[in-house]
């Protein structure tokens, strides 16, 4: 399960929908604020939180949560062809091309 | 009538939106999907199988379809009268009934009223880069201080000047300063 923070709007859910599904990933369609997505990794109810870059500070809240939860955190946005990859247990950020094939590899990291 | 439907964009989450939500109206059917522009004979073949085409800026300033266009943009871009850009819709907050009625309307040779889009404020990775810009940082001093690569500095000041719709770091930064963004 994936849970998103920030506003991709309905064309970009859709899309991310997409990608996540076909790496086996549901996506929970209502995006969240930062702390109610380490609510919901704390709980359980999700393994990968896609945050949006054009947030203020995007890059901060994510190594935050990152250690925080211990989650993988993808960090992307309808504009940008790369995302930036937080893979959690310890493991530094780093960022790639945004297609499936990475982004899988990013899902599959830590898991 | 189905409308058929080629999108070309750069950007995988926003590409792959697009063809879910035509391809989920029988409407529309999405002949093809790239993230690359089109040129010469491939356009053409792409042309003739598409009664219109959904794309982004950076495809639209690189691709020879001579189709209907719909724009989806961050931005607002220069439309001229005898363009074959019949509508820009503003990518972030864009619904798939909006979508649909401006590829409906492009199919039938309507230029639906053109989006007048606010410019949208630019990310905080951006926006950092267009102030080292301005105080007269280099790309290396840049990449070393935002831990990027040089590569990745100087594709994301190109996406601000596309953005901007500058030809220079220059006149990207001037026009922010401008705008009011930094």
């Amino acid at each position: 399960m994936a849970v998103l923070v920030g506003n991709f709007g309905a064309i970009g859910t859709v899309g991310l929908e997409a990608m996540l599904k076909s790496q086996g990933l549901d996506l929970q369609t209502s995006t969240v604020t930062e702390e109610d997505a380490l609510a919901r990794v704390s709980a359980g109810k999700a393994e990968v939180v896609v945050l949006d870059s054009r947030l203020p500070h995007a890059l901060e809240k994510a190594a935050r949560i990152t250690a925080d939860a211990d989650v993988r955190v993808i960090v992307c946005s309808l504009d940008d062809t790369t995302m930036v990859v937080f893979p959690g247990q310890g493991a530094a950020p780093y960022e790639a091309t945004l297609d499936p094939t990475r982004l899988a590899a990013a899902l599959r990291e830590g898991a | 009538m189905t409308i058929r439907v080629a999108v070309v964009d750069e950007n995988e989450i926003f590409r792959l939106g697009v063809v879910a939500c035509l391809d989920d109206k029988a409407t529309f059917h999405v002949t093809s999907a790239s993230a690359h522009a089109p040129t010469g004979p491939e356009a053409a073949a792409v042309s003739q199988g598409s009664d219109v085409g959904v794309v982004s800026a950076k495809a639209v300033r690189e691709s020879e379809l001579h189709c209907p266009l719909v724009v989806c943009a961050s931005a607002p871009i220069a439309v001229p009268d005898n363009s074959r850009i019949f509508a820009v819709l503003p990518r972030n907050g864009l619904t798939a009934e909006q979508l649909g009625a401006a590829v409906q309307g492009a199919a039938v040779g309507l230029k639906v009223s053109l989006h007048e889009l606010e410019l949208p404020p630019l990310d905080e990775r951006r926006l950092s880069i267009l102030r080292l810009l301005a105080d007269g940082a280099t790309t290396e001093e840049i990449s070393e201080l935002l831990h990027y690569s040089q590569r990745t500095i100087k594709g994301l000041v190109a996406s601000i000047q596309a953005e901007l719709d500058a030809r220079t770091r220059a006149q990207a930064v001037a026009t922010a300063i401008r705008g009011e963004l930094i």
